[in-house]
């Protein structure tokens, strides 16, 4: 219950099914797009496309047309006879005079209006830009029909897009050609062991040679991986790297960190090539830094990804880094497709001092009635909730208690929108009214939608008052211990009513009342075990890394590459991707968390003589006063304030009595 | 302060063994007649611009001498061959005849630049910004100058012409996140101003050089 069928991935599933505008708008820019341009990249034909096959128009108003479709509230209806056909009006009415006659014209539904038309029949509807309509971000790609179809590559016709990170597909080699030729100008490798290893197999790599602007030409993908024409290569860091024996296949870092980008496949006699992404676990505290496991779990296969001879490959900058300064941002639909740490893992880590576990949040901190612990609970119920581990997730929609309106499952507790404690809370962001009548209405809300109108602080608050009042209404039932726990899970599950206490019937997913109470205290009591009490507040003395990525720019002065002058970095900078969650680098108290100039959206955190400093970030997730402990998300990486791209600006100040002095974070790091 | 000079410690250490093996080698080699004339004794040479992406540019197109690759760090990516300045130095009854090449590049994420002496097959480091010091106090100050005015020609040449870099440097002369200014070394605001750019003086703080004195590194 609770997760997002548009975001799950099912083995099979079409990566056009799973990706949304949104999820490509900082790297590809699909959403600049119109159908025209769709069309000509994928051989749609318009004429023949009617509006009621473009899914994309559904839920649109014939209002929302008008406004996203350039000129056409200046058209007249005789100069527009699909339009001339379904209202009875005037001929020389232009649109726009029509829709300003009766608020109802322009909520009807667009498609309704003129479904049975082609596109071609509404004047530059093919000219409007995707991100022109309203809630395009959430738009699935399949939605779109002809988008789907565009390899990536084909979006390289999209000028100034692809700048420098992509390369052309010259010849695919199988895992013998090599043996002849053997490989010169690999791009392929690992950070532990650069991104030129050539391949070292005596019966050769398969690999895949690219052609494009300076050492492109001729540069070389070679297949990663422990099969037959495959190549392993160094990987991983600290304690953790040494996982998986300390290898990882070849590949390359396009997208950042999170994941590798291997060559899985090639075929000769097709010209293809086959890409695959791998992903790595990361221990970086609290309490201690455990470093990552080499990029192994996987493979994922990534058909968007695939290619043919003469078409694109997606390398990143040829940067020493694999391509990690490149600045794509990988969709964050790709991340979830990480498999779980195994048990390997989890193993080392409880092994190393290391508490196995997810990040809980400030606003968790501290213990309820019966010395629940929050944060533990919360992580409780997100393992019931296996598909909700984010405060954006947008889960199931269904007809609200009294039948008149639609209620959608919002955020990391999967809380409904029909709740009146929910409505409230919405109710207080501006603009929330606008957006529960949108929900009401049975409109799916975005993530971004979520993570504006719903926000994780208010989730968190709402949490812990809401499961306070669980706990008190089971202790009022006289129950304790173990049973309290099932009790205040299936009020949170079934709601408060005793009638349905222990309820066997279960839901379309074979979930029960009474098994929901069992399963969240099982988890709660293990999590309890596993990881001890989280401490909120106290300093440890260390810092961990509040990102756990590459540092992009050092403390202290450097040159502007185009004005010559030396100009002052009073923080480190890390990569990040938008989105990407910011942890406290140690326990303390949020001493400001809000926009700070050129700083953008800023926390600082004292930790008694020094205090630590986030910036750029895109959402706040604490509130001044807050306690934090070490690792607790508290907002996530941004490119707020002046900032060319999202990254994270990290600083470290020393405290004294005349105020605060900035520092090299790398000393305490 | 107290952190450039620290750098600055560094450097020399680093710096001298090389200054050492070119001006010994220099002083070992015949002298080379490029038939400068004394009217031209400092002759600026602009080049078209070459981009290399990577460090491997010995193989790569480069339109410099080979042998300057010998100077580049291993580790400099996005080089960017800027040009060259000839000038001539007089070590006892010998003129030298010594080319400064300015190259760009990035190390470890952050943009560096450095000048390297070009003597016949041998190549030396005259200045790089990784070691914390101004061009200025490495190499004569004209010198410093025209190359930091090659400098920000090719930069003009790069982004849209002088006027386009004026634009842009004068919006951007705004405090660093913690309000400190922006630093420039006397070469190149001599060189702005040769561009007709000049920076407000409340909008930067001038560098204070130590100014360079011939064979300083060598003592």
């Amino acid at each position: 219950m609770g997760y997002d069928p548009a975001r799950h991935w099912e083995a099979g599933d079409l990566p056009a099914d799973v990706f949304t505008l949104g999820d490509f708008q900082s790297s590809f820019k699909t959403q600049e797009l119109n159908l025209d341009q769709v069309a000509q990249l994928s051989g749609l034909d318009l004429q023949q496309l009617r509006i009621k096959d473009v899914p994309f128009f559904e839920d649109k108003t014939f209002s929302e047309v008008a406004d996203a479709v350039p000129a056409l509230k200046e058209f007249s209806l005789e100069e527009v006879p699909a339009l001339a056909e379904v209202f009875d009006a005037d001929l020389s009415t232009t649109i726009g005079e029509l829709i300003d006659t009766d608020e109802l014209i322009g909520n009807m539904n667009f498609n309704n209006l003129v479904g049975e038309f082609s596109v071609m029949d509404i004047p530059n509807l093919d000219l409007a830009a995707l991100d022109s309509f309203k809630n395009w971000q959430a738009t699935a790609m399949s939605e779109v029909p002809g988008l789907g179809d565009i390899g990536l590559g084909k979006l390289s016709q999209v000028p100034d897009i692809f700048s420098g990170v992509t390369a052309t597909h010259d010849i695919s080699f199988g895992a013998k050609e090599n043996t002849k030729t053997p490989t010169r100008h690999s791009i392929t490798g690992s950070s532990k062991d650069g991104f030129s290893v050539q391949c070292v197999q005596q019966r050769g790599c398969a690999h895949v040679e690219l052609t494009g602007a300076g050492n492109m030409h001729g540069a070389q993908w070679i297949a990663g991986g422990e099969g037959k024409g495959q190549q392993m290569v160094n990987g991983g860091e600290k304690v953790l790297g040494a996982v998986n024996g300390g290898k990882e296949p070849t590949g390359r870092l396009p997208f950042g960190e999170a994941f590798k980008v291997v060559l899985d496949e090639t075929s000769e006699s097709k010209g293809t090539a086959e890409f695959a992404l791998y992903f790595k676990y990361c221990y970086k505290g609290p309490p201690v830094d455990l470093g990552c496991t080499p990029y192994f779990l996987g493979p994922i296969p990534m058909p968007i990804l695939n290619s043919k001879e003469k078409g694109m490959i997606i390398t990143g900058f040829l940067d020493a880094f694999g391509g990690v300064t490149s600045g794509l941002q990988a969709p964050k639909a790709w991340e979830k497709l990480s498999p779980p740490p195994s048990q390997d893992i989890k193993n080392v880590v409880n092994a190393n001092g290391g508490r196995f576990g997810s990040r809980g949040n400030s606003r968790l901190c501290g213990s309820g009635p019966e010395g629940i612990d929050f944060k533990a609970l919360g992580d409780a119920y997100k393992t019931i909730e296996s598909n909700i581990h984010e405060y954006e997730a947008v889960g199931v929609n269904i007809p609200s208690e009294d039948s008149t309106f639609r209620s959608f499952g919002l955020g990391r507790y999967q809380y409904m929108s029909d709740r009146e404690d929910v409505r409230a809370a919405i109710l207080r962001e501006p603009g929330g009214r606008e957006f529960l009548a949108r929900t009401d209405a049975g409109q799916k809300p975005s993530k971004e939608d979520v993570s504006t109108y719903f926000p994780v602080s208010v989730q968190d608050g709402l949490f812990v008052d809401d499961q306070k009042q669980l706990i008190q209404w089971a202790k009022e039932e006289g129950y304790t211990g173990d049973r309290l726990i099932e009790v205040v899970g299936q009020m949170h599950f079934g709601g408060p009513n005793p009638a349905i206490r222990d309820s066997a019937g279960t839901d379309a997913n074979g979930m029960s009342i009474r098994l929901y109470g069992e399963k969240l205290n099982s988890a709660y009591r293990d999590i309890l075990q596993t990881n001890g009490s989280f401490d909120c507040g106290k300093s440890t003395g260390t810092l961990i890394s509040p990102i756990g990525t590459a540092i992009t720019s050092r403390y202290g002065y450097r040159i502007h590459p185009i004005f010559g002058d030396s100009r002052f970095h009073s923080g480190t900078d890390f990569g990040a991707y938008t989105g990407q969650p910011i942890l406290a680098a140690d326990g303390g108290v949020i001493t400001y968390a809000g926009g700070m100039g050129g700083y953008g959206n800023t926390i600082v955190i004292e930790h008694g003589d020094i205090e630590t400093l986030y910036a750029h970030l895109s959402q706040i997730n604490v509130n001044i006063g807050d306690s934090v402990a070490q690792g607790d998300e508290i907002g996530l990486a941004g490119s707020t304030g002046n900032s060319t791209g999202p990254h994270l600006h990290f600083e470290v100040r020393v405290l004294d009595s005349g105020g605060s002095i900035s520092t090299n974070p790398e000393d305490y790091l | 302060m107290k952190q450039s000079k620290l750098i600055r410690f560094i450097g020399l250490s680093v710096l001298t063994a090389g200054i050492v093996m070119l001006i010994s080698a220099a002083l070992s080699m015949p002298s080379i007649s490029t038939g400068f004339q004394p009217d031209e004794i400092i002759k600026v040479t602009g080049r078209k611009a070459v981009t290399i992406s990577d460090s491997s540019i010995k193989n790569a197109d480069k339109g410099f001498p080979e042998t300057l690759t010998n100077c580049l760090f291993e580790k400099a990516t996005n080089v960017q061959y800027v040009g060259i300045h000839t000038t001539t130095e007089r070590s006892g009854d010998t003129d030298h005849n010594l080319k400064y090449h300015l190259f760009l590049y990035e190390m470890d994420g952050e943009h560096q630049q450095t000048a390297l002496l070009e003597f016949g097959s041998v190549c030396g480091t005259a200045y790089d910004s990784w070691l914390g010091l101004e061009m200025s106090e490495m190499m004569p100050m004209e010198v410093a100058q025209s190359l930091s005015l090659l400098r920000y020609q090719y930069i003009a040449e790069t982004i849209g012409g002088v006027q386009e870099l004026k634009r842009m440097l004068l919006e951007s002369l705004t405090p660093a996140l913690d309000g400190t200014l922006s630093r420039f070394a006397p070469e190149n605001i001599w060189a702005l101003g040769q561009l007709g750019i000049v920076p407000p003086e409340d909008k930067y703080e001038l560098i204070e050089i130590e100014p360079y004195t011939p064979g300083q590194f060598s003592q």
